[in-house]
């Protein structure tokens, strides 16, 4: 019953999984959009920080090696939600037509959903769906024409992302060190357009790139970790994940529509262009003292993409070196179920400070946040978990003028959990 | 059976489901978070530079380079038009410029006189129009003048030209008046009483040569009405081709009844303008001969100076060509199409007052290298400002500009615009038009003022992303 009861749920969740990103992000106007930093898991309320984080009831996917800590015999499904409520304020605003001085967005979009199991002692393994980037804006602007200030107006739009399927396997060498990989298919649509207006010009243009991508990527992970200290209380993890420089394989569409007419040479499909996704690395350690009903965990992870080696540049933008600092802090409470210590609340508290990818105008797009996050198991309902992740954040790129987002986002991650591959015998 | 077991297995796992509270509560989760996936997009409004994606730009270039002409013809038809001039005045740019008007007039019905009727007087009616070009505080003499010669065309001529001429053979009468062009008052030329008398006579005495128009255009050619042979007057008017003359009598008795004769103006064929032109530099370059081809000389011609000549009675048009427009394309790979292309052309603003103003319209007419206006392309629309810098005639010239942008072929270059006064404006007036090219450097004011420009508006797509 159980089994019909969690298929069904997959079946309703999947469904808000492949519709498109709704976030609203002004600054997914550049590259490939937004890249998507946020860990829809339990490590989102620590500011997702996990590159060194384990867990025995909940899909880590911060790191591939992390699978190993799923309790065997167990299958595993979460699935989740988020949702940005924003505040743009822009010296200009006060010059809109609307008249008001900041402007707000909001929207909550399904997220991600992953499943996962330990497929035998040493190996635990996961499938998934998240975004990877997300690209959803909506833009007035003005455009010069020429130096007797000539101007149109611009009106930009863009929607879509890219998604990533996953499947990761972690593989546990010995009782300290584990390994992991993941290859994910990224896949998805870029759609971007530009609507012109400038009656001295007689000029009302539209002009729509779509642009598809996809491949299959790669990443890989490694975790060590032991315990030490009086009655091994203390443990300590250390991470690190790499990501290899790997082709976005792309293929662009633009159509410019004057008026009523499709301009000549305005419908070209490109030829198939290579988006290369950088290389990338990053380290993180996890600090815990556990008791038998508490754990209190201290974490930090620090991680970097080679975007500035890739050369890529815009008019007015480049991706640069993208960096990452964040910290977390937890406090997980366990109870007793048939005289099992199984975790039943934990409390999280985190922060992060990431230089994008983005750098517009030679300033490079920052942005940081604050985390809090509880996650419940029920006790009566010990099968099903509840992670919120409340976070309050900035971003910007600091330039004089620039937009600056304030925004605060809600995370929902449902857990389920079932016994699978039992063979006669139960752990729980 | 089977059928009843699987229908009662299916309610029964409907059951089952239905009362499974865990489901429920994950269906009331996942509901919350669809019921949330709606969103509130913002608009966001920007200033000027803030984003530039780069995908589409609207481009205006005042770069490309119009190449333009004098044209010239030693002579325009002026027959038959409905237009007449008299007056004349001095040009800066032209030279001296005198209209003359031919007519005919037909004689009288044949009127029996009584025995002892007697000439009184002859008068030329001359009504002008409210056209004039010059001073018009100036006095303007007016002659009447007798055509020495019948006016028959020559073979294979069947209109007469503005360089067309008929010698005279006397004075037929003479006044001199300063006319309100607004309100412009009839001119009254006396003719010589001796020749009112003569035609009096003639009616009385039952004269062949007043029985039809064909027969007293043989002992009375026409007319030629001009101001005359002394300096030129400073002023230019526009006449009514339908000029007449009345010859007054009177009966003899006691009442002394006046009555009178008219002679109305007659066969439009023969009705023309000549328009005597002593030309200045450099217009002087262009030889004065009988000639079907258009002559052309170019702004940057030596003694031209970077300046182009328009004044069509005296048989000067412009011509505008775009040879570098296919460069474009070379210039700018990006270049998707034209959306707005215009011609820009300033007159000298030495050259026209309120005295002497500019054409009142001017038009683009397609062209090739015989240099013939054809079809009309574009109006000019004239912007004036008198005592500033902003006097333009604008020209739409989009549409001709896709057009030889998208010909390839290789005499595309060769093609070009006439600017000319449109034809209602053609004969009608005397009033002209000189402008500098791309490269004019005005003495007068800063050196830009006055240079013609293409200024085009060109959409711009990205070729590669």
């Amino acid at each position: 019953m159980r089994i019909i009861t969690f298929l069904i749920l997959v079946f309703i969740s999947s469904l808000g999984v492949v519709q498109a990103q709704n976030t609203t992000s002004p600054y997914s106007i550049y590259g490939i959009g937004v890249i998507e930093n946020n860990a829809y898991n339990r490590t989102a309320g620590m500011g997702s920080t996990g590159i060194a984080y384990r867990s025995e009831n909940n899909i880590i996917n911060n790191n591939p090696a992390a699978y190993t800590a799923l309790i065997p015999q167990m299958f595993h499904i979460e699935a989740g939600g988020s949702g940005d409520f924003s505040s743009y304020t822009n010296a200009n605003f006060s010059n809109a037509t609307t008249g008001y001085t900041n402007q707000l967005s909001n929207d909550f979009t399904v997220t991600h959903i992953s499943f996962a199991t330990k497929v035998t002692k040493f190996w635990g393994a996961a499938v998934g769906l998240q975004p990877y980037s997300r690209m959803n804006y909506d833009y007035n602007g003005l455009q010069p024409l020429g130096p007797q200030g000539e101007e149109a107006t611009v009106t930009y739009q863009g929607t879509g992302g890219v998604h990533k399927a996953y499947f990761g396997n972690g593989f546990s060498i010995g009782k300290h060190f584990s390994v992991g990989a993941t290859a994910s298919f990224m896949f998805g649509a870029l759609n971007q357009s530009e609507n012109l207006i400038a009656p001295t010009a007689n000029a009302n243009v539209t002009t729509t790139r779509n642009l598809y991508m996809r491949n299959v990527l790669f990443d890989f992970g490694a975790q060590y970790y032991t315990h030490f200290g009086k009655e091994k209380k203390w443990g300590l993890t250390l991470g690190a994940t790499y990501t290899p420089q790997q082709p976005l394989y792309a293929e662009d569409s633009v159509v410019t529509i004057s008026g009523n007419t499709i301009l000549p040479n305005g419908n070209v499909l490109l030829d198939r262009n290579v988006f290369q996704l950088p290389s990338g690395y990053g380290g993180g350690f996890q600090l815990s003292k556990e008791s038998v009903m508490k754990r209190v965990s201290f974490l930090a992870d620090y991680s970097r993409q080679m975007w500035s080696p890739l050369n890529y540049q815009g008019t007015g933008y480049s991706l640069e070196n993208a960096d990452r600092y964040s910290a977390g802090f937890e406090v997980s409470k366990k109870a007793n179920i048939f005289n099992t210590p199984v975790e039943h609340v934990y409390y999280q508290l985190g922060g992060y400070y990431q230089r994008s990818y983005i750098n517009v105008q030679g300033y490079p797009l920052q942005e940081w946040g604050a985390t809090m996050g509880i996650g419940i198991n029920p006790l009566r309902y010990p099968q099903w978990g509840y992670h919120i992740a409340l976070e309050y954040g900035q971003t910007s790129n600091y330039e004089i003028g620039s937009i600056k987002e304030d925004f605060v986002r809600l995370t929902v991650t449902i857990h389920y959990w079932d016994r699978w591959f039992t063979r006669g015998r139960r752990v729980l | 059976m089977p059928i009843i077991l699987q229908s009662k297995f299916f309610v029964f796992m409907i059951w089952r489901v239905m009362r499974n509270r865990l489901l429920w509560l994950g269906v009331l989760g996942l509901t919350v978070i669809y019921g949330l996936d709606g969103c509130v997009k913002a608009n966001i409004i920007t200033g000027q530079n803030q984003i530039d994606l780069g995908l589409t730009q609207v481009v205006k270039v005042d770069t490309l380079t119009p190449i333009l002409s004098t044209l010239f013809v030693d002579s325009v038809p002026t027959s038959a038009k409905g237009v007449a001039m008299v007056g004349g005045y001095n040009d800066t740019y032209f030279g001296t410029i005198k209209p003359r008007t031919y007519v005919q007039v037909s004689p009288p019905p044949v009127t029996n006189l009584v025995v002892g009727s007697a000439f009184d007087s002859m008068t030329l009616y001359v009504v002008p129009t409210k056209y004039y070009y010059g001073d018009t505080t100036q006095f303007l003499d007016v002659y009447a003048e007798q055509i020495q010669t019948q006016m028959i065309f020559p073979p294979q001529q069947y209109q007469w030209y503005s360089n067309d001429s008929f010698p005279v053979s006397k004075v037929l009468g003479h006044t001199r008046v300063r006319i309100n062009p607004s309100y412009p008052d009839t001119i009254y030329v006396p003719i010589d009483p001796a020749v009112g008398e003569m035609f009096f006579n003639m009616m009385k005495n039952n004269d062949q040569n007043l029985v039809n128009a064909q027969q007293f255009a043989t002992f009375f050619p026409g007319i030629r009405i001009s101001s005359g042979y002394g300096p030129n007057p400073g002023i230019i008017y526009g006449l009514k081709d339908s000029v007449m003359m009345k010859l007054y009598y009177h009966n003899p008795d006691l009442a002394r009844s006046w009555n009178f004769m008219r002679f109305s103006f007659t066969n439009s064929a023969n009705q023309f303008l000549e328009v005597q032109n002593k030309p200045l530099p450099p217009l002087d370059q262009f030889p004065r001969v009988y000639s079907d081809i258009v002559q052309q000389r170019y702004s940057f011609d030596q003694g031209f100076n970077n300046l182009v000549y328009v004044n069509p009675l005296l048989g000067y048009t412009a011509k505008v060509e775009f040879p570098y427009l296919r460069n474009m394309y070379l210039q700018d790979t990006t270049l998707r199409t034209i959306t707005k292309a215009e011609l820009v052309l300033r007159p000298l603003v030495p050259s026209f007052t309120y005295q002497y103003q500019l054409p009142s319209s001017l038009g683009l007419f397609q062209t090739d290298f015989n240099n013939l206006p054809g079809s009309q392309v574009s109006q000019g629309l004239l912007t004036l400002d008198y005592g500033g810098s902003d006097t333009q005639y604008t020209f739409d010239i989009t549409s001709y500009l896709l057009e030889q942008l998208n010909d390839p072929t290789a005499t595309a270059y060769k093609r070009g615009l006439i600017i000319q006064p449109t034809s209602a404006n053609f004969y009608t007036q005397i009033n002209r038009f000189v402008f500098g090219d791309k490269y004019y450097q005005s003495p007068y004011s800063s050196p830009n003022f006055y240079q013609s420009q293409v200024i085009i508006y060109y959409i711009s797509t990205k070729n590669t992303l």
